[in-house]
């Protein structure tokens, strides 16, 4: 068996603004990942299909809903071969493995949303995008495919390989040059 | 502390004095000073020249409406122009200088213009550079575009760092005065997610500088209370020191969020609003009288804010001019913070209170019914002369004129949709339509000049708002507040003044370039504004155009609403260009894309180059190698004579499937792709919809109902849009789709006649033998567990495969073909061997789809189906396209072998002079080719193939290139394409 490379490792597989692990945006590895496109119509997947924007967790891996009858699976293993097992269990779906193809990170913390909110022009209020909300969309000029898994004010982002160390670089541009939370107190002037 | 810092009172922190700079001299500050608060604190008030006549020039305003303060801003090497001296806040150690002037702010040669003033009016470029039209490009233009401009670029790199970010709100509230503070608090009560947008750096506007009583406390109290409640409530966010630039379609904004202590100094926000209220306030309009442009003379309201707010005395003996209620309150609050006001001089005969009693109060003389006529001193005004209301003429010393002459709602960001002002005689000045649907106007911004006015619009705002996004305040937020005199008689200018009267500070336009103007029949406001530039500088005419502007209806016998304003358009103030590039700039100017492999080539030394956003190995110099086109040679002759790998994993991949799979692919590309059997490779050309050559690759069929197919790396997204755009918009009937694997698979170019050798060692089990896995053929194995995608295709003319890996295993491949093939001398080659290779073989790559160039031109014609429709054929059939005197592909070689070529030059008849009208075509791609040992071309020659064996001059003016050369097919290695079959 060959171990895979991270694109990240070269430089540094995370990125915490505050030197520790509360805040972090880090490579989510051991995942593989497969691109469907799934019609409406078809269960041979044999799991429910996510609504447009949203994400829906299975037995063995999740669905993310990435545009008109097109998803992403996520798997909890790494297995090199999830894409091609997947397609021979769903034969109605069309399916190209993509674990190479992207970069599963995680972004936590306390900072997690104002930061990443920087990044990205959708509307990431908690009352709006809510738990299991999925978007694919752009941040910091790289298009992402970007999901929220829970309560919990957390986030997963799938960015194409090649450009992981690019991410890399904005969040922590983003992180260094601040966020309004971070700054209101220090900003509010007193009247003298 | 200077004798101008009034002892006590103010929003100053005295116990924190900032040292500064101005003109190389020091001065001190107190944090929470402006730069011209701290100047005017300091005596300093001659601070700028003018645009054109250089004249002196004071501080007019105390906000963003400036048009006379501009400094320019030391920061480190580079220095910011045109920055406004009132919202620049000190800090310690700021450095600033005048500007527009030479050699120094106080002697300024260029003030010399002054004296030719009376030919510099309105179209005086226009009129007196008409001829000789000759000198136009090579002086007039030159000297005219050196005059021009307000502060200048030093050229020095910007090196502050700039953030961005996007916000989203139920409620965006521009501007925090009382109106917006009212509004936003009322929304954020009524559940509203509010944005508060203010570009001062505290909030309270207004209330900032005068004394109301609200809700029964004072207004300082209640601000306070207020600005706690909302920085209470986390459905609120508050911008501070943020200027709303622009309005864009379905509700987006921008702002530009200055900040003094965090590691970028500026952030640029992209706001997304679903109702947006504009709470901006009014700008005082000064009055047009002779000499008001001297040091000195200010708006009331400036010299009002300097004393109340930063404790700066403007001048030992003011004098009150004004038309307007608010005026006479400014009088009283610089009265009251210990400021000397002389005189009080209103044009109006009488008013609804007891002036005389204010002025005794105050000690000030009482001019009714009288005006300015003059204003006596240059770099600072030291006396004016008043005509009363008998006609008499009276000298008053005085160093500070306030002057009030109405106020004017600053609306400009309602403009920015396309809604007209629209002139009100209730106020004398322009307000927006109702129908201006992108933002509610309310307050001082909708002319309700009142503060319980602005209070109750605010409120009522908020709740109209939060109707609107289904939630209500129960109960509704009301305010109360003092009542206050608004009454504004307009005076647009003093007819008998006895010197130039300026309307536009910022340039230099008078109350005569409007006359004239509008003698010479630039009547409309949009006329006059480009014929005399009346409104044009950075301020965009904020305390300038109401003023021109009726001036223009006085002297072309208007009404002033039928001579209407201009629409203010983005940016409502100036933006630095870093603002919109953020952290995308130097290396980080764009993303960057590394290949699977980046790191192992890295560590073989690879030179990379950029191939739009990817870093690709160009060529791996060795040890003693000094110079690129060795290891290119030494890279090519190593695939050439045994093996080679080249990275190809930035070639563009799609994975097509369905039952119709094939069928798109017969409608994008110009040959049939349907027929090709599983296991099988094709070559694939593709067309743009008007005929000409978009991209070329391979497909590969894997079974029925997959293809994967290949494009450039240049054209990867492009060939991606297509095929999608082909599949949802042209052909939704087909049952197709499609998948981006660029990304996913590390792709890698075996090539050499030792390569079967070296992937039989890779994978053992595997038959790869020509009977078996012959040329243009695919397959899917594993390797180690991993899944493996094999070609058998070649580029560089040579027995070749490419091979892929899933991308996280792509630097294992990389290595493991490296083990395998040492002992057959593999050689790792770059992009630019892989070009060479390529030329050799003739095949036409990037340069030669340059987008202007045909199927027939590259002499892909024969595979032009002709029983089928696909994109492209109808248009690739016409004439033009078609005809064999366009340029088209061949091969050059030198007739002197050791001539270099160079790509772009130009191929002339031997003989003919360097013109277009001889010129036979140019070439496109060169080479040193080893096989040949001489350099060789590719070249889009007119009629070319059918001129092979013909000789033509080489002619690159730019390089110096200059020789013969002789037409040649383009394939100059193995023309009968054997050793691909081997």
């Amino acid at each position: 068996m060959v171990e895979p490379l991270s694109p990240l490792l070269p430089v540094a597989p995370s990125y915490s603004p505050t030197g520790d692990a509360s805040e972090i945006c880090a490579e989510t590895r051991g995942a593989a990942i497969a691109s469907l496109h799934v019609r409406p119509d078809d269960i041979s997947l044999g799991a429910p299909l996510p609504a447009p924007g949203r994400m829906t967790r299975g037995e063995t891996f999740t669905l993310i809903s990435t545009g008109p009858c097109t998803y992403f699976a996520v798997s909890d293993g790494a297995d090199p071969m999830f894409g091609a097992q997947l397609a021979a269990t769903a034969a109605g779906a069309r399916i190209a493995d993509q674990s190479g193809a992207y970069v599963l990170m995680r972004i936590h913390g306390g900072q997690a949303r104002a930061i990443l909110q920087k990044g990205v022009f959708i509307d990431l209020h908690p009352d709006v995008f809510t738990p299991h909300a999925a978007a694919l969309t752009r941040c910091g000029r790289i298009s992402v495919v970007l999901w929220r898994a829970d309560e919990a004010l957390e986030y997963g982002v799938a960015v194409p390989r090649s450009y992981a160390r690019s991410f890399l670089d904005w969040f922590a541009f983003a992180c260094r040059a601040g966020t309004v939370a971070r700054r209101r107190d220090c900003h509010r002037q007193r009247h003298l | 502390m200077s004798e101008f810092r009034l002892p006590s009172g103010g929003a100053i922190d005295r116990t924190k004095p900032l040292r500064f700079s101005f003109d190389g001299v020091d001065y001190e500050g107190f944090a929470g000073d402006t730069l011209a608060s701290a100047l005017i604190a300091n005596g300093k008030h001659f601070v700028a020249r003018s645009f054109k006549y250089h004249r002196p020039r004071g501080i007019l305003s105390a906000g963003p409406e400036e048009p006379s303060a501009l400094i320019t801003l030391a920061h480190g090497e580079h220095e910011e122009p045109n920055a406004l001296a009132t919202t620049t806040w000190l800090r310690n150690g700021l450095t600033a200088r005048s500007q527009n002037n030479w050699p120094s702010l106080d002697l300024d040669l260029m003030a010399i213009n002054g004296w030719f003033a009376p030919f510099f009016a309105a179209g005086f470029y226009y009129k007196t550079f008409m001829w000789p039209g000759a000198l136009w490009e090579r002086l007039y233009e030159p000297l005219i575009r050196r005059a021009a401009g307000l502060g200048k670029l030093n050229a020095q790199p910007d090196e502050r760092c700039y953030d961005s970010a996007h916000v989203f709100c139920d409620l965006l509230v521009i501007g925090a005065g009382p109106a917006g503070l009212a509004c936003a608090l009322a929304a954020a009560r009524a559940g509203l997610r509010v944005l508060l947008i203010e570009q001062d750096r505290a909030l309270g506007g207004r209330l900032l500088s005068e004394n109301h009583v609200i809700d029964g406390a004072a207004s300082a109290t209640w601000l306070e209370r207020i600005e706690a409640e909302l920085a209470s409530l986390p459905s609120v966010t508050i911008l501070r020191d943020t200027t709303l630039f622009a309005a864009y379609d379905h509700g987006a904004f921008a702002a530009l969020e200055r900040i003094e202590d965090g590691y970028a100094q500026q952030r640029l926000w992209r706001i997304v609003a679903k109702r947006t209220v504009l709470a901006t306030g009014a700008h005082e309009r000064p009055i047009v009288f002779g000499g008001n442009d001297a040091p000195g003379v200010m708006l009331a309201s400036a010299v009002e804010t300097y004393a109340s707010r930063f404790a700066a005395r403007a001048g030992d003996a003011i004098t009150v001019f004004t038309t307007t209620d608010s005026g006479w309150r400014a009088a009283q609050n610089i009265a009251n913070s210990g400021a000397r006001i002389v005189a009080v001089i209103d044009p109006r005969m009488d008013a609804s209170f007891d002036r005389a009693a204010l002025c005794d109060a105050m000690g000030a003389k009482l001019f009714s019914g009288a005006h300015i006529a003059g204003v006596r001193g240059k770099k600072r005004v030291r006396a004016i002369d008043i005509v009363d209301r008998s006609g008499s003429r009276h000298v008053l010393r005085t160093d500070i004129i306030a002057v009030s002459g109405g106020w004017n709602p600053a609306i400009g960001i309602g403009c920015h949709l396309g809604a007209r002002p629209i002139w009100s005689d209730a106020i004398h000045s322009f307000v927006l339509p109702s129908d201006a649907a992108h933002v509610s106007p309310i307050g001082a911004a909708a002319g309700h000049f009142s503060l319980t006015n602005a209070l109750m619009d605010g409120a009522n705002a908020a709740n109209l708002a939060a109707e609107a996004l289904g939630k209500t305040n129960t109960p509704p937020v009301i305010f109360t507040a003092d009542q206050e005199n608004v009454s504004v008689t307009p005076l647009w200018r003093v007819k008998d003044s006895n010197s130039k009267a300026f309307v536009d500070l910022q340039n230099d336009v008078t109350d005569f370039d409007i006359s004239l103007a509008a003698r010479e029949g630039f009547t409309s406001v949009e006329h006059l504004k480009r014929y005399t530039t009346l409104g044009m500088g950075v301020d965009q005419g904020k305390t300038s155009n109401v003023n021109g502007f009726a001036l223009l209806a006085e002297a072309s016998g208007k009404d002033i609403a039928e001579a209407g304003t201009i629409l203010a358009r983005p940016p409502y103030a100036p933006v630095a260009i870093g603002a919109f590039a953020g952290m995308h700039r130097d290396e980080h100017f764009r993303p960057t894309r590394f290949t699977p492999s980046h790191e192992w080539a890295e560590e073989r030394g690879a030179v990379f180059v950029d191939a739009g956003e990817w870093k690709r190995a160009q060529w791996y110099p060795i040890e003693g190698e000094s110079d690129w086109l060795q290891s290119v040679t030494r890279e090519a002759s190593a695939v050439r004579s045994a093996v080679g790998i080249c990275d190809v994993s930035t070639l563009g991949k799609i994975e097509v499937q369905g039952p119709d799979a094939g069928a798109l692919l017969d409608f994008v590309y110009v040959n049939r792709m349907s027929n090709l059997q599983p296991g099988r490779v094709r070559y694939g050309l593709m067309l743009r919809e008007d005929g000409f050559a978009l991209d070329d690759g391979s497909v590969a069929r894997f079974s029925d109902q997959h293809f994967f197919i290949t494009t450039t790396t240049a054209n990867a997204a492009r060939v991606m849009q297509h095929l999608d755009f082909c599949r949802q918009v042209l052909r939704p009937d087909l049952d197709v789709s499609t998948a981006s694997a660029t990304e996913q698979w590390a792709q890698y170019s075996v090539a050499g006649p030792k390569s079967r050798a070296l992937l039989q060692r890779l994978l053992p089990t595997l038959n790869i033998s020509n009977a078996v896995f012959p040329h243009m053929s695919a397959l899917m194995t594993q390797w180690r567990g991993i899944p493996l995608r094999l070609y058998r295709l070649s580029f560089s003319g040579e027995l070749a495969y490419e091979i892929a890996a899933p991308a996280h295993y792509g630097d294992a491949l990389m290595r493991a073909l490296f083990e395998c093939g040492a002992e057959f001398g593999v050689t790792p080659y770059g992009t630019e061997a892989l070009g060479v290779l390529r030329i050799e073989k003739g095949h036409a790559a990037g340069n030669e789809f340059s987008g202007q160039t045909t199927a027939h031109d590259l002499g892909f014609g024969r595979l032009l189906s002709l029983k089928r429709d696909y994109i492209g054929r109808v248009m690739a059939e016409r004439a033009a396209l078609t005809d064999p005197m366009r340029l088209r592909l061949v091969g050059l070689r030198p007739v002197d072998p050791q001539m270099r070529l160079t790509s772009g030059a130009h191929l002339l008849p031997i003989g003919a002079a360097p013109s277009a009208s001889v010129d036979d075509g140019y070439v496109t791609s060169v080479a040193f080719s080893p096989s040949l040992s001489h350099w060789i071309a590719l070249a889009l020659v007119r009629n070319g193939p059918n001129r092979l064996g013909e000789r033509l001059r080489f002619y690159d003016p730019v390089r110096g290139g200059n020789g013969e050369v002789e037409l040649c097919a383009p394939v100059f290695v193995d023309p009968t394409g054997e050793r691909v079959r081997g």
